[in-house]
């Protein structure tokens, strides 16, 4: 009974965490309909800049799509200061073509696609090597109690 | 001439009683030289072995009996007919313990004149035919019945008469060849069983008195009279029997021939299938002197009109119905369901108490005794039984197609041990619980015991699985002279405790690998201690596992048996009691600091040869507890560990478990610096 429950915890906890995954890409998809709205030029650099994002959510396989909402994240991050200065322009269009030819924007924001992309590949294994050494601290212990009790007692020691 | 005898005083004897134990090899009472490659294989039973043997001084030979540890000799009678000189009797010479050269073990040995054996009554008259009249009243009766008088002064029976038994001397007198080579009547000739114990096995012929003697010296008499043997016309001994009590005895066999008168009235007398109507040795002594006694009653015949018919067979007197019952006991048990069984009984001059205890019996269960199957196969067993001992309360006890006289239960119970014979020892046992022999009130009977008790005290603790109070201490409860028949101590005569001791002690020293303890050895202590108690011979009572260990039980009736006997010194066996515990703690105790502390204890005090010390040692039970108890709580422990630690050690699946937490992390990490830039960049 308990078990079934753990299960079914388990699975909203998963579902609460795809949602999660998936919010960032969805404020993405409202802000590119936002700008669709307000300029062509406008749109067509923000598309040209999320297309880590696309490309990421097009090759990500993971069940959580934590790559692709690592990248959309960091994708927005270097987007970002770009559409607020497009928004505190007085022509969007003039100042999205001056954007777009701006080889420096580029690298800024795709630079920040990488930079996500770089995260997502060496945080979540440092976590790893971080737990796995905390495992085995407390294998060593609990294996050390285990001997002591079992030759105390002469119970078999189980090599596996 | 006896300085190498030693004399041991055997325990449980009512007599006292002096076993002497020969220091010399295949030497008996260092005057009998046994010659162990000479073996007599036409005498030898199943129970004794018969060599020659010479005097060593004198050069004149004998036969030397050489006894199987399975047969429970009748020591009191060894003492009885080597001081008391029985005429017409083979005589006796001497017995001692003694160790065999080709054997290479201890028996009781016996020395008895020698004799030719093909010089025998028997063969006498097939060869010459009849006896004389006057060989047969002026010697053979007389010089018989004086041997019986003889025995039944000293409650011993023969039951061995038979002409093939009946040796011929140089000077034409008559000698009775010793009987004490196997048990009472167990190789005589079917015609010479008394009727009373016609049904027994061979082992559950042994009665009180002298009746089935005096039947069979009767039935000697006819044969040396008449030259026939009418009994092997018929085509089974069944035949024979059934005929016998239908006509009886002196009917079938006297009817169609022509005997003198006197001779009519000497087997009138002594022929009589009621061993309480049969003659008794003073009326044969009467009847040689010309002097017969009056016959006033005789056993009904089937003569009469009022029979039973039952299985094809009509029945005419309480002797031959009970007899046919018997034999078809499957049968028997639905017929006396039948109404008219007792009918029939009550037309027969049964006695007033008899035909009560009928009543008794069945007249409250006739509804369920008409519908056999509702009574259980032991409640079925048990009426048939006390119906027969009713309507033939001079006859055996007879249960499920088994048959035995009250005396001869304790050797029967030994006998069928001995041999293995579960089933019907199992019955033996049930006779002595249910006290069949009480139902018999008749004298003499074969339900006739000489002291109740004796059967009674053993029977009262007797417990199916304890080896203290198990079938085995039974036996020897009963047999207080049989030798211990454990395997460890078969090769030696061990008839007492002190012997036990020496020969364990020995034994440990020689095989100490070998050395084990079994019921054998654990009921012969308990009977020779008469331990009736339990808790004497619990060790760890509250531990099954070692309390009911046979190494345990021998331990704690060891010890009783060491303090009963303190002169002998047990060493050796001391050691390797101690050893065989050392490896049951081994195995059984758990926790190392307590075991190498009383296995430390143990070795210490089994330097002094002294079991109660051992004892000692394992009569506190707190530390044994705390092993179990702490034992358990350990394993639990364990248990919980050990998951813990596979738990932990699941590899793949914890490291793609940090994996998917990393990559959570790595989420939310940049959402929180997404939401810091936005604001910032808001601002």
């Amino acid at each position: 009974m308990k078990t079934m429950e753990d299960k079914s915890y388990n699975l909203s906890k998963e579902q609460n965490f795809k949602f999660a995954a998936s919010l960032i890409k969805i404020i993405a998809f409202v802000i590119a309909i936002m700008v669709l709205v307000v300029s062509r030029y406008a749109f067509i650099f923000f598309s040209a800049a999320m297309l880590p994002t696309i490309l990421a959510i097009f090759f990500d396989r993971n069940i959580h799509k934590c790559a692709s909402a690592t990248i959309c994240t960091f994708n927005l991050i270097g987007v970002l200061p770009y559409l607020i200065r497009l928004w505190n322009s007085n022509s969007i269009n003039s100042m999205a073509k001056s954007v777009i030819v701006d080889v420096d924007s580029w690298m800024v924001i795709y630079g920040a696609a990488f930079v996500g992309q770089l995260l997502y590949m060496s945080l979540p294994l440092l976590i790893v090597k971080l737990y796995a050494a905390k495992v085995q601290v407390q294998t060593t212990g609990i294996e050390k109690q285990y001997l002591q009790i079992s030759e105390e007692w002469g119970i078999p020691i189980d090599k596996k | 001439m006896r300085e190498n005898t030693e004399i041991y005083n055997q325990h449980a004897t009512e007599k006292e009683l002096k076993l002497n134990k020969s220091f010399q090899i295949d030497v008996v009472d260092s005057i009998y030289k046994i010659h162990t490659g000479e073996l007599i294989h036409e005498i030898t039973t199943e129970f004794c072995k018969y060599f020659h043997a010479t005097n060593i001084e004198d050069g004149s030979e004998y036969f030397a009996l050489v006894f199987d540890k399975h047969f429970v000799p009748q020591l009191d009678v060894f003492g009885t007919l080597k001081v008391n000189m029985f005429n017409h009797l083979n005589k006796l010479v001497a017995y001692s313990i003694v160790k065999l050269s080709h054997t290479k073990a201890t028996h009781l040995v016996a020395i008895v004149e020698k004799y030719d054996i093909h010089n025998n009554l028997g063969s006498y008259i097939e060869k010459n035919g009849p006896l004389s009249y006057e060989q047969i009243s002026k010697k053979l009766v007389p010089q018989l019945t004086e041997l019986l008088s003889q025995c039944e002064q000293r409650n011993i029976n023969c039951g061995n008469i038979n002409p093939f038994n009946i040796l011929i001397t140089e000077d034409d007198n008559f000698v009775l060849r010793e009987f004490i080579s196997s048990y009472s009547s167990f190789n005589q000739m079917h015609a010479y069983v008394a009727p009373e114990i016609a049904e027994c096995t061979e082992t559950g012929r042994q009665i009180i008195g002298s009746s089935a003697d005096i039947y069979a010296l009767a039935i000697c008499v006819f044969y040396c009279l008449t030259g026939k043997q009418p009994w092997l016309d018929y085509e089974s001994v069944y035949k024979y029997n059934d005929e016998r009590f239908n006509q009886t005895t002196f009917k079938i066999l006297t009817g169609k021939r022509k005997i003198t008168e006197n001779f009519k009235a000497f087997f009138k007398g002594a022929l009589q299938d009621n061993p309480s109507l049969r003659w008794k040795v003073r009326n044969i002594f009467e009847w040689i002197i010309g002097n017969s006694p009056k016959i006033s009653f005789f056993e009904n015949s089937n003569e009469n009109n009022n029979l039973l018919s039952f299985k094809g067979g009509n029945y005419g007197n309480l002797k031959s119905i009970a007899y046919a019952l018997f034999n078809n006991w499957e049968d028997a048990l639905t017929f006396t369901g039948d109404d008219k069984l007792l009918k029939w009984i009550k037309r027969q001059n049964v006695s007033n108490d008899t035909m009560e205890s009928l009543q008794n019996l069945f007249g409250n269960e006739r509804s369920l005794v008409k519908t056999p199957f509702l009574l259980k196969s032991n409640d079925r067993n048990n009426k048939l039984t006390k119906l027969l001992i009713l309507i033939d309360p001079t006859g055996s006890i007879r249960i499920a197609g088994f048959a035995l006289s009250a005396m001869s239960l304790p050797a029967a119970l030994h006998y069928l041990l001995s041999k293995n014979k579960r089933a019907q020892a199992e019955l033996i046992i049930k006779i002595l619980q249910e006290k069949y022999w009480k139902f018999s009130k008749a004298r003499p009977s074969a339900c006739e015991v000489i002291d109740e008790k004796l059967l009674e005290d053993p029977i009262s603790i007797y417990s199916v699985n304890s080896p203290v109070f198990g079938i085995e201490r039974i036996v020897y409860s009963l047999n207080s002279y049989a030798t211990c028949l454990s395997p460890t101590v078969i090769n030696d005569y061990v008839s007492d405790i002190p012997d036990l001791l020496t020969c364990l002690d020995k034994n440990a020293s020689e095989f100490p690998e070998k050395f084990s303890f079994d019921r054998h050895l654990i009921g012969f202590i308990a009977a020779k201690l008469n331990i009736v108690n339990d808790q004497e011979v619990k060790v760890l009572a509250n531990f099954p596992k070692f309390s009911d260990h046979p190494l345990m039980y021998g331990l704690s009736v060891l010890n009783l048996a060491q303090k009963a006997a303190p002169e002998i010194k047990i060493q050796n066996l001391c050691n390797v009691l101690t050893s065989k515990i050392i490896e049951l703690f081994e195995e059984y105790l758990h926790n190392v600091n307590f075991k190498k502390r009383i296995i430390a204890s143990l070795q210490e005090v089994s330097k002094e040869g002294d079991l109660s010390k051992i004892v000692n040692i394992l009569s506190d039970q707190k530390p044994f507890l705390e092993d179990y108890n702490g034992y358990y709580k350990a394993c639990k422990e364990v248990q919980y560990l050990r998951k813990q630690i596979e738990n932990l050690n699941l590899g793949d699946r914890v490291f793609e478990n940090a994996l998917i937490l990393g990559q959570k992390l790595t989420v939310l990490m940049s959402y929180v610096l997404c939401l810091i830039v936005t604001v910032i960049l808001i601002i």
